[in-house]
């Protein structure tokens, strides 16, 4: 089901939480919501599963204005943060709970309920937990069960609010997997909150960037890592360095730093010349040794299956750089060496 | 050792007493706070209702009931409900007996559970109203979320905990309405605090009233464990078991 959200406006009391937020979610696609506390991000998914009414505006699924509608009357799956599963109710009872509190025109005979229920449970990988309380269930557990029981109405959209936040890495990172596929299996428009850049760009077909109650930027993930509209989002989508630097007839240039390809820079829309910060990510500048060069080596850690070198600039700025470990080890200067560095692709923003 | 003799004759020859007494007792803490229970329900949502008639309400009858002395409430109601009907009835006193209201207020026990009652519902009402407040609203919103009406949230999810969270302080209410029931004695009933008066008027002796001590410690301890079934059974969901 299409979802289109024109103009929302939201606020609580003196604050606005969203400025005329504009939307389009296509049928069938895995679209992230992103971005820092306080952007708005969970109010705009609780305004789609309509436990908010928006102050102005309108949001349609399919042709269907829905705005002013309750959660019920949406068609609409929620996942919660915490997973808000029912305490006193066992597994089982969690997942059948939206089928048995149909009206009784709609609701489906109990042995169907009772076999659509172990199909879910089946599918999220808990059947064996079905008598167990919730207290009783590991984390990771918990969000499969609030999953199945929001897939147990069988939901035109599902809607998940920082899904994996409250999960250790590992388990994160094997749930991501898993709804990944889980999604590709039962292709039902998905959105989902998160603060996670990773999280929100390996998942995604589409990533949403919110950044204090307005819409930054919208595209595929590689789209907007590479092409980021404006510092906000750079920022966000990952470490940044920040050099000082100018936009000359078209060019970017940066001080006692050369650019190795003047095409890789991307411009924020509208840019004119003059002084401005060029963003540049830490495994887009490169270093080597050079006794004349422009910068100091301060610290060298190992990050993984990366070395991140830390170097500041002959005129004070402290900038971060990251080199693969492999063969080139030995090649890594040493805290104190001198270096020359190179610039391979970045954004700039005028001042 | 003395006392002890003295206890154990006076038990002997007053326990066909004590045992009436004790029988009157049960029947008014069970009953009182049955009826006190379904009437606290509807009393703790009227508390919680937006509608502010309807909240006001509840809660002016709560603070009056809770505020005031339970003897005073006995006693109103004991002289008051009775003389409130005959007014009504213009003092024709036949006609007033002959209404469909004086087997309730001919009876003294009838007056005696109506005062407990009311008065138990507000205490009660109390604890569930704390109780459904104490719902986390993630499960409010995740029932309205698999397409619940406000009624239904009530009935499904909001009184099922609430109620189960309440059941501590529900047992504290029980135990406190069945040591109040001691006050009827003083409307002319023989309940257990009525039986030890009767038997004291007899002999004068003041430890009679010593008696009374283990029938209440067996109706607490009882009462006690019928709430701790309950918690148990209701409250099993709270219970964590390794995974």
């Amino acid at each position: 089901m299409d979802i289109t959200v024109s103009g929302l406006i939201k606020g609580f009391g003196t604050f606005t939480a969203l400025h005329g937020v504009d939307l389009t979610i296509n049928n069938g696609e895995l679209l992230a919501i992103l971005g820092p506390s306080g952007s708005g991000k969970t109010t705009l998914l609780r305004l789609l599963a309509g436990l908010e009414q928006p102050d102005a505006g309108s949001i349609r699924f399919g042709t269907r204005d829905v705005a002013g509608h309750l959660p019920g009357d949406r068609d609409v799956g929620f996942v919660f943060q915490h997973y808000a599963l029912f305490r006193h109710m066992t597994v089982f009872e969690n997942v059948a709970f939206g089928l048995r509190v149909r009206p009784a025109k709609t609701r489906p005979p109990e042995a169907e309920i009772q076999k659509r229920v172990h199909e879910l449970l089946n599918l999220v990988q808990v059947d064996w937990l079905a008598d167990r309380y919730p207290t009783q269930l590991s984390g990771g557990q918990r969000q499969r069960v609030a999953l199945a029981r929001a897939l147990a109405i069988e939901p035109q959209v599902l809607l998940l609010d920082e899904p994996f936040g409250a999960l250790d890495a590992k388990v994160r990172r094997e749930l991501r997997r898993w709804l990944r596929d889980l999604h590709r299996r039962l292709g039902m428009t998905t959105i989902f909150v998160t603060h996670d850049q990773e999280e929100a760009l390996d998942l995604a077909d589409r990533v949403v960037v919110m950044g204090q109650g307005r819409i930054e930027q919208i595209g595929a993930p590689q789209e907007l890592y590479d092409a980021p509209a404006n510092a906000f989002v750079y920022r966000f989508l990952g470490e940044t360095n920040e050099l000082r630097a100018s936009l000359q007839a078209g060019r970017v240039k940066v001080q006692n730093t050369p650019i190795a390809d003047a095409a890789s820079i991307n411009l924020a829309e509208r840019e004119t010349e003059g002084d401005g910060t060029l963003f540049v990510r830490p495994h887009l500048l490169t270093l080597a040794p050079d006794p004349h060069g422009p910068a100091v080596v301060k610290h060298v850690t190992l990050v993984g299956a990366m070395l991140r070198v830390e170097v500041e600039t002959d005129d004070g700025q402290a900038l971060s750089i990251e080199v693969p470990r492999g063969p080139t080890l030995d090649l890594v200067p040493t805290p104190g060496a001198r270096v020359a560095l190179t610039v391979r692709g970045g954004l700039f923003v005028a001042a | 050792m003395e006392l002890l003799t003295s206890l154990f004759e006076l038990a002997q020859t007053y326990w066909p007493q004590f045992l009436r007494g004790l029988w009157l007792t049960v029947q008014l803490t069970v009953l009182s706070c049955l009826l006190g229970f379904v009437f606290a329900i509807p009393l703790a949502l009227a508390r919680l209702s937006r509608h502010w008639l309807i909240s006001g309400m509840a809660t002016v009858y709560s603070v009056c009931f809770r505020g005031s002395p339970l003897l005073v409430q006995l006693f109103l109601i004991y002289y008051g409900l009775p003389s409130a009907l005959l007014q009504l009835y213009g003092g024709d006193v036949p006609a007033m007996r002959a209404s469909i209201f004086w087997p309730l207020l001919d009876s003294p026990f009838s007056l005696a559970l109506i005062a407990f009652t009311l008065n138990t519902g507000a205490y009660m009402a109390e604890p569930i109203r704390g109780g459904i407040l104490a719902v986390p609203n993630g499960e409010r919103e995740a029932a309205l979320a698999c397409g619940m009406s406000r009624a239904l949230l009530i009935r499904r999810i909001l009184l099922p905990r609430g109620l189960r969270i309440a059941i501590p302080a529900l047992s504290n209410e029980t135990i406190l309405t069945m040591k109040a029931t001691s006050l009827v004695s003083l409307v002319t009933m023989l309940d257990l605090m009525g039986a030890a008066g009767r038997a004291f008027t007899q002999t004068y002796d003041s430890s009679v009233y010593l008696v009374l001590v283990p029938f209440y410690l067996v109706l607490i301890w009882a009462v006690a464990r019928i709430f701790g079934g309950l918690e148990k059974r209701y409250n099993r969901y709270l219970v964590r078991r390794a995974v």
